[in-house]
């Protein structure tokens, strides 16, 4: 490989027919898609001296120039950083369901889904950035290791396959992702929640203090704290800590939060090794019978329509769980009719996400005269409580957690009081009410109802079959919800709180409430384990089948405990990566 | 509106330091004062409905010492978000509001609601509320559209958001306990 490494970062192409594939110089690697999992394969692999290629499908990003709305005031956007206008919410039907993530700040990262559109079976949110850095710009940047609880669930309830590695074989890699993203947060000691490489947590705000001890006194093994996040309180390798201007989605100049854009993708530019082909939409891999690999990637330019190959000696899909998933399934050859690597037929199957939006919500009475300074980009969370020992067991498996914040409330009130004029002007330029809202998390369980695969006819403008999605929820998780709710609000009765109420934005056959996808944290379509027969990957995140494909994101998962994925993404990836690296050098993947 | 409270209203709207050019459109005459003082061009609603608006907006968050809802052009936002942003069963029920509120002035008091004295205004406006808040019909009354509005428009305008509240851009810091008297105000 060193010798190609010589004649890198240049597109050699010879013309070999003109309507299909003009043949690529090799690379050693090829990662497709550039998000949390893919800006992560590409830094490992180029600094351990991997040529590598990276496919991007949607447009290259510049960091800080690209992000259009940073620091943008309300009212220098024209609905004051609210609901998009009537326009976009024709065009991107999907993603206006959901009002958290898609605003007028953000719509640029987000979907038209005129463009890109899949089947809906049942009602299933799917969220898509396609842009250089894909999501990892937009997430919600928690960050949580597994437990070796969660590694063990599967196998411990006899749902789904066990887990082909254990919290120890991903500890260190925790360890090492951790360091190098830069996660705040607090120390807790849980064996629920381990502990990681943090760097100091931002603060709980008074009343979130006074939660914590209150919830904590009443319930023991219900801890509150700072949520953990991949948002820098210090500086590190060249990027400053947050400077608290709130609305972390649009963009952050200053590098403060951890994106591809922001840190991964810069330190594998900066080996020399890497590059990054935009507007480059993978159509399927092309599977060697006789070697038993893939032999290339097939790529359609959506600028230029153009087809093309590219060779590499693997390759790391980090397309997204339901996005590398695609690609494998439209990957047939003689070997794979049903999807390259998919002799199990699992391919496809026991998708999750986390299901959410149940919690409470109240005011509490008393700290008037204090309050806060800076739009802290976090909330406080709670770590999973319920079936983590005997004396927790409920009548469903796993468990949730909790995302919330207290905070006073503002001139939003207004419309709830009753009056105009100068009394109600005079009310609202004070602060009002202290008031704390949590949301739940929940595992869900993976089953082989809940699915995708390919439509037998229609395809999308580039040609490649649409996705058929068919998920819901199931007992399992209709049986959690019930705590979801009642739990939230328990805690917040017992820490003083008033007007408590549950909500719960579920509605059967609804969009836009609480269906699966809007989550976000969509896993499990290519998972891991022991068995080919069973699973597609193996410990190493490689297919069982073809030893030089490897997949990284969220279509890895075995099961989806509650906590968010996306460090735990990471820290396969670069586990993965290395683990790759290795084998080439050994010789295995030639 | 006489000549000296246009010029008193254009010194609050500008924080004292009146700008030529707005000030002279001001001057020219009563009717322009002070929303179409900006360059900003209707869209959905005709100008007449448009003065409505804003003097209803200001009703709801009025002049005090800080400047009010027609300061903060409150009322061209309300355009922006009906020609944007309503549905268009949303955009017609507002107008049709707005319609309404003029008709009510109207048998009451034989004028427009405009026209009619600020204390007919709020009088008016109230019965409004009143009736707002025994509704209990499926979309929201026009009264609760209008105040949204109005609070939205205001309070993230800048007027709104810098003067008469605390807006904090870049804190650069996050301090999570301090005494309220330090900022003595709500966050924008």
């Amino acid at each position: 490989m060193s010798k190609k490494r010589e004649t890198r970062n240049r597109f050699y192409m010879k013309y070999k027919n003109v309507n299909i594939a003009q043949e690529m110089e090799e690379y050693d690697a090829i990662v497709v898609g550039s998000g949390i999992s893919g800006g992560w394969a590409a830094k490992e692999l180029s600094e351990k001296g991997m040529k590598t290629l990276v496919l991007e499908r949607g447009r290259s990003v510049t960091h800080s120039t690209d992000y259009i709305t940073e620091h943008k005031r309300p009212w220098e956007l024209a609905n004051r950083g609210g609901e998009v206008d009537n326009a976009t919410k024709e065009e991107s039907y999907v993603h206006s369901r959901d009002r958290g993530v898609f605003n007028e700040g953000t719509k640029h990262w987000f979907l038209n889904d005129k463009d890109h559109p899949y089947i809906e079976e049942k009602p299933f949110t799917w969220v898509r950035g396609y842009h250089e850095g894909g999501r990892s710009i937009m997430w919600g940047r928690h960050s949580y290791r597994w437990s070796p609880m969660d590694f063990e669930a599967n196998a411990r309830d006899g749902v789904g396959v066990d887990w082909p590695i254990r919290y120890e074989d991903l500890a260190p890699w925790y360890d090492y992702v951790e360091s190098y993203a830069g996660i705040s947060g607090e120390l807790l000691g849980l064996s629920q929640l381990p502990d990681g490489k943090f760097q100091k947590g931002m603060e709980l705000n008074v009343v979130e203090k006074h939660m914590r001890n209150q919830i904590n006194g009443a319930f023991p093994e219900r801890m509150l704290t700072i949520g953990r996040v991949a948002i820098l309180t210090e500086a590190l390798n060249g990027r400053a800590a947050c400077h608290y201007c709130g609305p972390c989605s649009r963009g952050c100049s200053t590098s403060s939060y951890f994106s591809s854009v922001s840190t991964t993708l810069p330190a594998a530019r900066a080996t020399g090794n890497m590059t990054l082909r935009p507007h480059s939409i993978v159509h399927s891999l092309e599977f060697d019978e006789e070697k038993g690999r893939v032999s290339a990637v097939r790529v359609i330019d959506a600028e230029t329509m153009e087809q093309l190959e590219f060779r590499a000696k693997v390759v790391f899909l980090c397309a997204s769980a339901l996005g590398s998933t695609q690609i494998m399934l439209n990957s047939t050859s003689n070997r794979f009719p049903n999807g390259i690597a998919n002799s199990s037929g699992s391919l496809g199957h026991y998708l999750m996400d986390h299901h959410f939006r149940i919690g409470a919500g109240g005011t509490i009475d008393g700290f008037d005269d204090r309050y806060y300074y800076g739009n802290r980009p976090t909330g406080f969370y709670i770590p999973r409580f319920r079936n983590i020992s005997e004396s927790t067991r409920r009548d469903y498996v796993r468990g949730f957690g909790y995302q919330g914040r207290a905070s006073r409330q503002g001139w939003g009130r207004g419309t709830g009081l009753r009056g105009f004029g100068a009394d109600l002007k005079n009310t609202l330029r004070d602060a009002g009410p202290w008031r704390a809202s949590m949301t739940a998390f929940g595992e869900t369980l993976p089953r082989y109802e809940n699915h995708v695969r390919l439509d037998s006819d229609q395809k999308d403008k580039w040609g490649i079959p649409l996705l058929r999605i068919n998920c819901e929820w199931g007992e399992n998780e209709f049986a959690m919800r019930e705590d979801m709710g009642n739990d939230a609000a328990e805690m917040l009765e017992a820490a003083g709180f008033k007007n408590v109420s549950v909500y719960n934005r579920f509605q059967e056959g609804g969009v836009g409430g609480a269906e699966p996808g809007l989550g976000i944290h969509e896993m499990g379509t290519a998972r891991m384990g022991r068995d080919p027969g069973t699973s597609i990957l193996n410990e190493n995140n490689q297919a069982h089948e073809v030893p030089n494909l490897f997949v990284t994101d969220g279509a890895c998962m075995t099961s989806s405990a509650c906590q968010n994925p996306s460090l735990t993404y990471m820290a396969l990836t670069a586990r993965a990566a290395n683990f790759a690296v290795e084998e080439m050098k050994k010789g295995n993947l030639m | 509106m006489d000549r000296r409270e246009a010029l008193r209203r254009v010194g609050m709207i500008m924080g004292g330091a009146v700008s030529l050019p707005l000030a002279s459109s001001v001057l020219s005459g009563c009717q322009t004062a002070p929303s179409t003082a900006s360059a900003y061009t209707l869209q959905t609603l005709t100008s007449d409905q448009d003065e409505l608006v804003a003097t209803i907006a200001e009703l709801i968050i009025p002049t005090t010492d800080t400047p009010g809802a027609k300061a903060a052009l409150v009322n061209e936002y309300v355009d922006i978000v009906l020609t944007d942003y309503m549905t268009e069963e949303q955009r017609t029920q507002f107008v049709a509001g707005l319609g309404e509120a003029d008709a009510v002035a109207q048998a009451a008091h034989g004028s427009s609601f405009v026209d009619c004295t600020e204390e007919q205004q709020i009088a008016l406006l109230t019965e409004m509320e009143n009736e707002a808040y025994d509704s209990q019909g499926e979309n929201p009354h026009f009264f609760m559209m209008m105040k949204q509005m109005t609070l939205t428009g205001y309070y993230t305008s800048e007027i709104g958001a810098t003067q008469e509240l605390m807006y904090v851009h870049e804190a650069g810091v996050y301090r999570p306990d301090i005494p309220y008297s330090e900022i003595g105000k709500a966050y924008s």
